[in-house]
Formats: C-alpha cells, structure tokens, sequence
C-alpha cells in the first residue's frame, strides 16, 4: 500500500519517548547478543584452531578401521602401513580442497635424564609439513607472530646437524633439568658419563646439556631407546600435554618404536566450512581405493571429546542468555505494541471504516515494528562494533582453558553474527507486534470505532 | 424506481453488557435510493448509530439483511466487505476521527491509497475534494491545528474523495458551534444537490431536520412515523 511506510515512521515519532525505551531494549539487548554471538565465534575459532593445527588433528584425521581407539595399544595392526599411507595421502592430495596433508605417528614411553625418568607422549611429525601447520595464518591470527615461536629454544624441525632433534612440552622440559639446556646453542662435547645424582651440583650439570633418552615398548614388543637432543619447548595445547609432550620428527619415532606406519593421516582444509562435503568425497574415494579407514573430523565427540563438550557448554550457555535477552526484548516489544493498539483502537477502527483490511491494518503495525527494529539495531551494531573495539583496544589477555599460551580476547562480531542476530530480532519483534495487534484487528469496526482512546 | 442503493430487511442489532441484552436495533427495514439527503431522527439512545454502522458495512445484524446494491453483505467476505467500504461509502463522525500524523491533504487521500490509481488522478481527486470543502489553504495543516469546522471538512472531503455511492455521517454537527453547524449542513446540502451525492446523516437538532427532505425517525430502535415520533418527543 502506498504510504504505509510514511504512516509508520510518523506514528514511530509520535510516540517517541515510548519508542525511545522500546528501542533502547532492542539495540542493547541486540548489542549482548552480537557480542556473546562474536564471543561465541571467537570461541569456536580458537578451539577450532587449537585442536586443527596445535594438536595436529587436521579438519580431519583417516585411521586405519578403529585406528583411533586401537592403534596405540596394538600398533602392529591398527597403523597405517606404508602402502595405505601413500594411498591416503595421494587421495588427499589430488583433492584441491586441502592444503596440507601430515603424517602422525603417536606412541607412549619415558624420557629420562640420567637421574629421573618420566612417562611421556610423544607425537612424530613431519618436519617438511609442521613449519606450515605452526605458522599457518589462522593461528597467527589468534596467537599472533610472536605466539607461534617455541616458548625456547628452536623447533625440532629448524634444528640443522641435529641428529635426533626433540621439542620438549614445558613442564616436561623442567622435570627433566632441561628447560634451561635447549637455549644451547650446540651440544657440549662428548658424552656426559657416568651421572652422580646426588652430588650437589647435578642439577646444574642436567641442564648444561640437552640430551635425553627416551625409551619405549617398539611396535613388534621388544625395548626401544635412542637418544633425543632437546632444541627447544613448544607450545602445549593442553595441560596434560604440557606435563608429557614430546615432539620429534617422524622418523625419530619410527626408529624408537622400530615401525613405518603412522597412526593417521591428518588433512588440512584451505576453507573449513568444506569440510562436511569434503569428508563424504574423501570417504567414497577411500573406499574406491580399497582403503579401510576411519574418518573422523576434529570436532567429532569421540575424537575430539574436549572440543565437542566445551562447544556444547558455550552453546548452551548461549542459547540460555539468547532466550533471556529474546525474553525481555519481546515482552518489551509487546508491551508497547499492546499499549499503541490500545490508545489507537479509534484510529483502527476509522481506518477499517475507510477500507483497510484486516491484513493493512496489521501491516501499519509491522511496518511499525520492522522500523523500530531497524533503528535500533543499527544503533546496537554500533554499540556492539564499538565495545567489540574497546575489548580490543584494552589487550585483554587470557590462558584458555587446557591452553599453556595466553591469548587475546576478542568479542567482535562477524558479519554474519550481526546479520543473524539482526533478523532473528525482526522476526521476534515482528511475532510480538502481531500478537498484539490481532486481536484488535480482528474486533468489530464499530466497537473500535466507538472506543474512548486511553 | 430504481433499485435502491441500500435496503434493510427487518434488522435487528442486539448488544450484550456483562449478561445483559440491550436491543439497540429491534427489527428496521428502509431504503435509501440514490441523490437522496435523508436525516436519522431521534434521541440518544434510540439506536441512530448503531443503524448508521449497520448501513455502513461496519457491524453486522444479528438478523435481517442489508443490502448495498442489491448485493447482501453477510454474503461477503471481510476483505470484501473492506473493499465495499472502501469504494461505495463514505463516513463522516462525530468526533472526526482525522489521523493525527497525516496533514488534512494526507487524510483525504489516505482511502484512495487502497485503490489502483494513478498518483496524478490521485492529487487531482484530492484537490477537488479539498476545494469542494473550501480548505485549500489549509491543506498542509494538520488536524491539531485546525478548528473543529476545519476538521469536519477534511473528514468530509476525505468520505468524498471515493466519490462513494452513499456517504453516512454520525451527529456530524455535534461538536460544533450552531455557526458552524450550520455551515457544515449548507456544505452537505450543496454536495447533495450540486454533485448528487447521496447523505444519511443522524441528528436531534430541529434546526438541522428542517433543511433536509427526508426524515426517518427512530425510537427505542424501531422507526415510527413523524406522528409518532412527536407525540413521543411531547
């Protein structure tokens, strides 16, 4: 109908100061929910981020059939073997979706340091491929340039003329007398002999020299030891991690636990939002190949139990604040609309007695609704944009929960998040003033006509 | 003779207060033909405005039937019936009823905003009911800053605007001073006689009744004849 939205905005500026209050509940309740929907995002970036690229689980990881329960307790038959590996990583490859392929081999053992002995974890990695998977732009994003470097030290995989180079997690690295030693710049000649472990300055001669030997049960059953010179502490992403984690080259570990097979086969995808397609794809090209495998995605429960409980945690908890705020603004919203379809019945009535229908008249109201709604949260884009950026500005900084490295807080709202938090008010601003208007729509023009406004 | 624009079959128009029935219409058949000024006669109470909404497609008999052209209209749908409204009749109120954020010219045009017209035959029609009501000057005025004679002339020329079969105006002249009462009458008589639009209007002032041909009386919601009525207004 023509004029309608000329009608709207002048009964919107009618009654402002009611407006005023109606619209200041819908851009600060709009601007909570943009901020703890960017919070939520940020939420699920870092945790996406963490467990893709610093645990090594790739957007997704192919085990041998039940690898991933099974592969570290019986190796020998749960393990990629070389020839399921190369058809793995060459179906990977040919897919222009991923943008790096890893090989991970995970095992268990104990490093020791002449005096002390500790369980540990170790992960294998490749070191052609880990430069770009700890220096991938996302996580540069997050942890920023500086927090993508060893905690000390080099990485095992820019430590040249090292033969058996190994990054050490950092508690581990100070059980072991050895958080101290990775800062060496080389090997100190010889072999370090005999160790007294109770003279008094033993400690001071552990941590002079970067050696640790790790021993572990080989896949084949027999005793496997070799030893590791310790080049550096990296970033843990978890806190049991920190405690046992130790990294190496694939190879390293291949030799300690004496085998060539792998425990999976991690992909990493350019676009992480291709990953649904991309895993039914990569699942029918498996099977193609006459490869038995088990996918699993980073975010599947049982696979990644700590990502999918902690997401399921914030969005329950944003799906509660949601319904609260979705709350507040609708009765907001019906209250005034309730209130305005009140003091105009008069109005509704002579403009039913002019020939607006029941449907017009609604739609005088949405119109109305769909207005208030767009001012106010334009200005509650504002003011979520805007506290977004002092949040930032502040630098507040914050250790993630399992996460050894502090990281910078940010609640800024993706496009996406301001849109649909946008349309998600229209539609319940929308609901509301329907429901307050239908019943009086649908009343008797007479007896609107006849009614005494409040 | 023509078939009538509007014609009433025994209707009858019940109200319910809480638990009690108030019959404001007990049973009124009529027909008003086309050109006619006919005046509702009869004191508060007597079911004027309850019959006017029943002529006017606003509220609905509990029986009889009312007919606009022939057409009944408990036959119609409520859209239907919106766009009967919208087309063929006209409302003048007591109380005005102009919307307050619209200018004069804007509640004049405001019924035309419903039907398919061009926005040229638009300004045009809306000029011509303005100026027929002799508001030109006050055209971009709005309704809080015209006197009640004012307001009652946009609201005449805005139930003119359609150009309607039949325009029906509640007590139009209540609220205002006798001066201006009486200038809005002469204005309707005019329109009646000039264009041959059609009036059913309600009244009690005597003063009123005497300019206009045609009297319906009502009493306790039945219309009497004129004997009747004086007998029970002495």
């Amino acid at each position: 109908m023509t004029g309608a939205w000329k009608l709207a905005f002048r009964n919107l500026r009618r009654h402002r100061r009611r407006n005023l209050v109606t619209g200041l509940a819908v851009a600060f309740g709009y601007a909570g929910l943009a901020i703890l929907f960017g919070y939520g995002e940020y939420a699920e970036r870092l945790l996406r981020t963490s467990s893709v690229y610093m645990q090594h689980r790739g957007h997704l990881a192919v085990y041998a059939k039940d690898g991933l329960r099974r592969a570290e307790a019986k190796p020998s038959a749960y393990a990629l073997p070389p020839e399921t590996q190369e058809k793995i990583v060459g179906a990977l490859r040919a897919d222009p979706r991923v943008e790096l392929v890893g090989r991970y081999l995970l095992g268990g053992g104990i490093a020791g340091n002449g005096c002390k002995s500790f369980p540990i974890r170790t992960v294998g990695l490749e070191p052609d491929v880990e430069p770009r998977i700890v220096g991938h732009r996302e996580m540069i994003d997050l942890w920023g340039a500086d927090g993508v470097v060893p905690l000390a030290g080099r990485a095992f995989f820019d430590a040249p003329g090292v033969e058996t180079p190994i990054a050490l997690a950092p508690r581990l690295a100070r059980y072991l007398e050895k958080d101290r030693a990775v800062s060496a710049a080389a090997a100190p000649p010889g072999a370090p002999g005999a160790l007294d472990c109770d003279a008094p300055d033993i400690v001071g001669r552990l941590s002079g020299e970067p050696f640790v030997q790790l021993g572990a049960r080989t896949q084949d059953g027999s005793f496997g030891a070799i030893e590791g010179q310790a080049v550096g502490i990296f970033r843990a992403s978890s806190t049991e991690e920190a405690k046992t984690g130790v990294y190496a080259p694939l190879e390293v570990f291949q030799r300690l636990f004496d085998t060539d097979r792998v425990t999976y086969v991690a992909a990493y995808l350019r676009d992480h939002r291709e990953l649904a397609a991309f895993e039914r794809d990569l699942a029918a090209r498996l099977r193609e190949a006459g490869v038995e495998a088990s996918i699993h995605r980073f975010d599947d429960p049982v696979a990644n139990p700590f990502f999918a409980g902690t997401m399921a945690f914030v969005g329950g908890m944003v799906f509660f604040i949601v319904i609260l705020v979705a709350n507040v603004v609708a009765f907001s919203v019906l209250n005034a609309m309730t209130l305005a379809a009140i003091e105009r019945s008069r109005e509704m009535g002579t403009l039913r007695s002019l020939g607006f229908t029941r449907g017009q008249l609604r739609g005088l109201f949405l119109r109305e609704a769909a207005l208030l709604t767009a001012l106010a949260v334009a200005a509650g884009a504002a003011v979520a944009v805007g506290a977004a950026a002092l949040v930032r500005a502040v630098d507040f900084r914050f250790e993630p929960p399992g996460s050894g490295t502090p990281v910078q807080l940010h609640v800024m709202p993706s496009a996406g998040a301001l849109a649909g938090s946008a349309l998600f008010f229209l539609v319940l601003t929308l609901a509301a003033t329907f429901v307050a208007v239908r019943r009086k729509a649908k009343a008797r023009v007479a007896a609107l006509v006849a009614e005494v406004a409040a | 003779m023509a078939e009538a624009l509007i014609r009433l079959e025994d209707v009858k128009r019940t109200y319910h207060l809480g638990e009690t029935l108030v019959p404001a219409v007990r049973g009124v058949s009529l027909e008003l033909h086309a050109g006619e000024l006919t005046a509702l006669v009869g004191p508060s109470g007597s079911g004027k405005s309850t019959l006017l909404n029943l002529v006017g497609c606003i509220d609905e008999p509990d029986e009889g039937r009312v007919l606009v052209e022939g057409v009944d209209v408990a036959t119609l749908s409520d859209d239907a019936r919106s766009g009967l409204r919208n087309r063929k009749i006209g409302f003048i109120f007591q109380s005005f009823n102009l919307v307050p954020v619209l200018d004069a010219r804007e509640n004049v045009e405001l019924p035309l905003l419903l039907q398919d017209l061009p926005a040229a035959e638009r300004r045009e029609r809306v000029d011509r009911a303005i100026a027929d009501v002799g508001l030109a000057e006050f055209a971009h005025h709005p309704p809080d800053k015209l006197s009640g004679g004012q307001r009652q002339r946009v609201a005449i020329a805005r139930a003119l605007v359609t150009y309607p079969l039949l325009v029906l105006a509640d007590e139009p002249t209540a609220n205002l001073d006798s001066e201006t009462a009486r200038r809005i009458l002469d204005l309707m008589v005019e329109l009646n006689e000039r264009r041959k639009v059609t009036f059913l209007f309600s009244t009690h002032d005597e003063k009123l009744m005497a300019r206009v041909g045609r009297h319906l009386h009502l009493r306790d919601g039945l219309l009497v004849d004129g004997e009747e009525a004086r007998e029970a207004i002495a």
